[in-house]
Parts: C-alpha cells; sequence; structure tokens
C-alpha cells in the first residue's frame, strides 16, 4: 500500500469509522463472557454481529477504491462535500460550551457561546448578535427557569 | 353523555380547556418535558375540578402535547416528545426542501385522526382491546419487537444494508448499557454511576437528530430550508393523509394497540407504524428523504397511543403508557377506581374523558392550522442565528429529561457520531429503532426462556399470537429479502437494457 493510498482512502472517516467501531466492537464482545450467563447472550450475539460487519465493510470499502472512482463511497453515493473550517468553530465552541454548562452552570457559559458561533459565523453587526442572546436567554429563563423550575444554574453558581 | 357535556361545555371550563391544549402543545414543542411531564405539572390545579371537568382536562392536555412534539422535530429536527422521534426524518427533510408548512399540516390532520380514532376504540372497543392486551406475554412481546426488527433492511435499501445493520448493532448495543432488568447485572457501565440507569431515549434522539444536524449546518451554512423560501402550505398538507388513507387507519390501529399493550410505548408506535409504511411503500427509497407518509404514520399512531393506552388503565388499572400511569394516579386521586366504578357507577367521567378527547382534537386543528404557517417561517431563519439557538434548546432539552447533566455529554456525543454516520450514509432511523426495541427482544427473550425452559417451542410459541407473529416476522424477513434482491436484479437488467440502447444508437 503506497502512502498516497493511506492518505487519500486509509485516512478518511469512512474507512475509520467502522475501524473504530470494529475494535468497539471487539472490545465490548470480549466483555460480555464475564456477565452473569443470562444477560451475556445479546451482548455476544449482537457484538459478534458488529465485529462481522464492520469487518465486511471495511472490506467493501478497500476494494470499492481499488476499483472505484474517487468522489464515491463505496455503496455508490456521492462522498460527502468537504469539512469546513465553520464546522470546526461550531465543533469546537460546543464543546466549551459543554465544559462551561459541566462547571459553572447553564446562563454564563450560554451567554458567551451565543456570540461567539454567530461571529464564527459570520455574522458582524453588534445588534444581531445582542438581540440574539439577549432573546434566547430570556426566554429560555422564563419558560426553563421560572415556570417549569427545571434548575439550570448548577455548581459553585448556586441551583 | 349529556351531564359530561353540560360540564364540559360550561363556558368557564372551555376556557379552562382551551387554554390547558393551548399550553400543553407549547409545552410539547419543548424537548424533554413531553405528554407525562405535561400532566404532572397540571394535575394539581385540575383537582379544584369535578372529576368528570378534571380527568377531561388531563386527557385534552395529554394529546395536544404529543401533537406538540412533532411541531419542533419537522422544524428543527428536535423531537419534543419521543413519539415524534421517527417524525425527524421525514418531517425536517420536507422542511429542507421547503415544505414545512405542507409537513405541519399532514402532522395536524394525521394526529388528529389518530386522536380521533383512538377516542372511538375507547367508546365502542374498550373490553375488546383490554382482553387483547392482556393476550400479550413475554413470547409474544418478543416476537413483536423482532418483527419490528425486520424493517431495518427496508428502512436501509440494499445498497446501504450493511450499513444500516452496523447502524442498528450501534443501537442494539447502546441498549445493552446498564442494569440488566433481568439479572441485575451491570453491563458495560465502566464503574460509572450514570451509565447504570442506561441512555435515556429522548437524550439520544435529540443527539442523534437535532445536535448533528446543527454541526451539518454549520458545515453547509444557509437556513433550514434549501430553497430559501417556505413554499408548501399548510391546507395543502392537511388533505394528505387522506390520500394514504389506508397506511392512516393502519398507523391509527397500531397506535391504540400499542398503548394498550403494556410497557410498549409511544415511541415504539411511532417506530413501528413508520417501519409498517416503510415495508408496504412501493418505493422505499423515498422515505427519509420528504416522504408524506413517514410523518403520517408515526403522527396517527402516537396520539392514537392516547386513547389505546386508557383503555387497560380504565377497564383493569393497568397503565399502557408512561403517562397513563399518571392519569391513573389521578383517577386514583379523584376516589374512583377503575372499572365498574368508572364505567357503570360514575359513567359520565367515562364520556367526559371521550368527549375532552374528541374536543382537543377539533382543538388543535383549529389552533394548529392557525398558527403552523407563522411557525414555518422558522425555516428561513439564518442558520447564523438557527445554530446556536437550537444548540442551547437541545442542550436544555436532554437535560430536562431527567435532570441530568450527563444526558447533555450524551447528546453531544451522539450529535457528532451522528454527524459522521449521516455523512457515510448510515441509517440514524436504523440506530433508534434497534434502540427502542432493543430492550423489549432481550429482556422477553430472557423470560421466554425462564418460563419455557430450554425448549424453543414451549418458550417461544406457547400460543396462537405468539405463533401468527411469529409467522408474521418469517413472512417479512423473506418478503425484504426476496425484495431487494428482486429490485436490485430488476435494476441490474434494466442498466443493461438502457447500455445496449445506447450501443444499437
Amino acid at each position: 500500500m503506497d502512502k498516497n493510498f493511506i492518505k487519500e482512502n486509509i485516512l478518511k472517516s469512512e474507512f475509520l469509522f467502522p475501524l473504530a467501531l470494529f475494535g468497539l466492537f471487539i472490545y465490548l464482545t470480549a466483555q460480555a463472557p464475564g456477565f452473569h450467563t443470562r444477560a451475556r447472550v445479546f451482548p455476544l450475539a449482537i457484538g459478534s454481529l458488529g465485529i462481522l460487519l464492520t469487518f465486511l465493510e471495511m472490506l467493501r470499502q478497500v476494494i470499492a477504491w481499488r476499483r472505484g472512482r474517487a468522489d464515491e463511497l463505496a455503496d455508490g453515493t456521492k462522498k460527502p462535500p468537504p469539512v469546513r473550517r465553520t464546522f470546526w468553530y461550531t465543533f469546537g465552541l460546543t464543546v466549551g460550551f459543554l465544559v462551561g454548562v459541566l462547571t459553572i452552570g447553564f446562563y454564563i457559559p450560554a451567554a458567551l457561546f451565543i456570540p461567539a458561533t454567530m461571529l464564527a459565523q459570520g455574522v458582524r453587526k453588534p445588534l444581531t448578535i445582542i438581540i440574539t442572546t439577549a432573546a434566547v436567554l430570556i426566554v429560555v429563563y422564563l419558560v426553563f427557569g421560572l415556570w417549569l423550575y427545571v434548575p439550570l444554574l448548577a455548581h459553585f453558581i448556586g441551583r | 353523555m349529556l351531564e359530561a357535556l353540560s360540564i364540559l361545555f360550561d363556558p368557564l371550563s372551555l376556557v379552562t380547556m382551551i387554554g390547558a391544549i393551548v399550553l400543553a402543545i407549547i409545552l410539547g414543542v419543548l424537548p424533554g418535558v413531553g405528554p407525562s411531564l405535561s400532566i404532572a405539572l397540571t394535575m394539581p390545579f385540575t383537582f379544584f375540578m369535578k372529576p368528570a371537568m378534571g380527568l377531561g382536562t388531563l386527557v385534552a392536555i395529554y394529546n395536544a402535547a404529543i401533537y406538540g412534539g412533532s411541531i419542533s422535530a419537522i422544524l428543527l429536527n428536535v423531537p419534543g416528545t419521543p413519539g415524534s422521534a421517527a417524525t425527524c426524518a421525514d418531517g425536517f427533510a420536507m422542511s429542507q426542501k421547503g415544505e414545512a408548512g405542507k409537513a405541519l399540516g399532514i402532522s395536524l390532520s394525521s394526529s388528529a385522526f389518530g386522536g380521533l380514532l383512538s377516542a372511538v376504540a375507547l367508546l365502542f372497543f374498550a373490553p375488546l382491546v383490554a382482553r387483547f392486551s392482556l393476550m400479550f406475554g413475554p413470547s409474544e412481546y418478543f416476537w413483536l419487537a423482532c418483527w419490528g426488527l425486520t424493517i431495518i433492511a427496508a428502512v436501509t435499501g440494499k445498497k446501504n444494508f450493511i450499513k444500516g445493520l452496523i447502524a442498528s448493532v450501534i443501537g442494539f448495543m447502546l441498549a445493552l448499557v446498564g442494569i440488566d432488568s433481568i439479572t441485575g447485572t451491570a453491563r458495560y457501565t465502566f464503574g460509572s454511576l450514570h451509565l447504570y440507569d442506561g441512555f435515556d431515549m429522548l437524550a439520544l434522539v435529540i443527539g442523534a437528530f437535532a445536535a448533528s444536524q446543527v454541526l451539518i449546518m454549520a458545515n453547509e451554512g444557509g437556513s433550514i430550508s434549501k430553497v430559501g423560501k417556505v413554499t408548501g402550505k399548510v391546507m395543502e398538507g392537511l388533505v394528505v393523509p387522506f390520500k394514504h388513507l389506508f397506511t392512516l387507519i393502519r398507523s391509527a390501529v397500531i397506535g391504540v394497540l400499542f398503548g394498550a399493550i403494556p410497557a410498549v410505548g409511544m415511541s415504539a408506535a411511532g417506530f413501528f407504524s413508520y417501519s409498517e409504511a416503510v415495508r408496504s411503500a412501493k418505493k422505499p427509497e423515498r422515505f427519509g428523504k420528504g416522504a408524506e407518509e413517514g410523518i403520517i404514520a408515526p403522527e396517527a399512531a402516537n396520539n392514537a397511543t392516547v386513547g389505546g393506552g386508557l383503555i387497560p388503565a380504565l377497564t383493569l388499572g393497568i397503565p399502557g403508557t408512561q403517562s397513563t400511569a399518571i392519569m391513573l394516579g389521578a383517577v386514583f386521586a379523584y376516589g374512583l377506581r377503575p372499572g365498574k366504578d368508572i364505567f357503570v357507577d360514575n359513567v359520565g367521567v367515562f364520556y367526559a374523558i371521550v368527549i375532552a378527547l374528541v374536543f382537543s382534537v377539533v382543538m388543535i386543528m383549529i389552533l394548529g392550522s392557525l398558527g403552523a404557517n407563522l411557525f414555518a417561517k422558522v425555516t428561513v431563519v439564518p442558520g447564523t442565528i438557527l445554530i446556536p439557538t437550537i444548540t442551547v434548546v437541545y442542550f436544555i432539552g436532554s437535560y430536562a429529561t431527567g435532570n441530568k447533566m450527563f444526558n447533555i455529554v450524551v447528546a453531544v456525543l451522539l450529535g457528532i457520531i451522528g454527524f459522521i454516520m449521516k455523512r457515510n450514509g448510515y441509517s440514524l432511523v436504523s440506530l433508534l429503532l434497534a434502540f427502542v426495541l432493543a430492550p423489549i427482544v432481550e429482556d422477553n427473550f430472557v423470560r421466554a426462556r425462564m418460563i419455557g425452559g430450554k425448549a424453543f417451542v414451549p418458550s417461544f410459541l406457547d400460543s396462537w399470537l405468539s405463533i401468527a407473529l411469529a409467522v408474521l416476522t418469517l413472512l417479512s424477513l423473506v418478503w425484504a429479502i426476496r425484495r431487494e434482491f428482486f429490485k436490485s436484479r430488476k435494476a441490474i437488467l434494466g442498466e443493461d437494457q438502457d447500455k445496449s440502447k445506447i450501443q444499437k444508437r
């Protein structure tokens, strides 16, 4: 296998995803014999099926690359558009928002997340950003905080 | 009957009921709230009312909240209730095509029909359906869920068959996480207390559909409607379900029966009726891309679980769904008892429940028709505003399902996995179908073996109903394989003929 083949095909999500699942299913199936006799039947059966299927999918993918066109997946459908920079910004901000919510509660991270995401998406009008942020937070506070009493503030900010 | 009518149609009662229905639709739209919480939140207020009025209001809330769940599923890909999870696939796809108004119209009349048919079933067939629900033991549950699983072949199609099966294996494995309900064994919990209860259904659905959609929108840009405007109108959508009358009636009947069978629930009813719609469609490949029947089936079914769930609850005191369990609590709180007490001694209460259900259907139609065109405008709001808004809503929605921070982590993780799966042609519907049906398959497989011993026949074919369901499962499997094989051969032959025509020219 030459370096280009590995870079163009193996290091793509259509191969890496079944590969990751293949490893995961092997690990999960290996855990199954440790369960109670009646609780291990389905983990063993379904896990083994998963190993077989992900292996077949990887095999299909490799065969398709050897014969097929570069713009198609193994099943003949068109390859999805490339991942853009805005995706990575949103993804990073979502993870940051999650960490923020888990550590300091909901409102402060949300007040930072909404304008940051809008900026990352290319919005440059301060009024649009301020109105959207305020509107979302007020509606969330009124509906979930005051009306439904969902405890959105957590940890050291209080409940 | 007249007594019930006079109580319910008193001006004050009418205003209360309409207010409750509006409130319930709003609560249904909010992810994580759902019908159970809506009933629980409003129940204390109904204790000041007469039993007929109070229980009638709760039934109206129940029905309206289920309908509300479809609005956010269609517009934002965030299901308000687990019952509308199956609506996401085709409802949101229609919104992306600019047909949000039409999709809302389809959901509206399908929900109304489902609610109405369940009211008829409650009024005329309560004893019959109650007897049917008692026929379900472990083997029947097992075969019923297996029958549902056979549809994965049809949902995914031949091209993506392996990927569809992989997606369903992921769904099945996710369902295995937590304490096994039969043996008490902790499976795949890795010492984390968060995993002991397993994954929450709504958090998974929100992650798979909403969170992944946000990432797709961030990557592709633009608004939800790819055409930049809303073309389909609500009125156009209202008549569509009646063009697919068989799908509509079948889905509503499935909803009534699934509602009546204890511990199956409306999400299973939604997915099962969806899968039946796929199975019976002439072109199953349309599903997931904005097929009308993809909205009709789950919406008719989930609203039909209302009346269906009330049948065993009011006749036998066995709640079919979580919401009817809360309703049953209200029945007891009013000092009533299921069975003779409601159907003979306080028959006015029973009629009030049925009339309130019908009234809620009428109000849903009126309110939904008035608001849907306005709601549909959400789909042309720029993605730059929707992305942070939907993210905030799905964070709260997944958290509110059980007030667990862990659910947000699950939703975000599923969002990432869902994004990768969607990009690579894996079916999220297959994943969720397997997740919903897996516990029913496994628990009842083990129960049937415990009751019947190791031999197959006494364990799994112990009644005419289990034999019938097993035969249906087998036929469905054979039919699906045969259809895919036949279709692929036809496609190959068609391609060959086309090639030879081109060569001749």
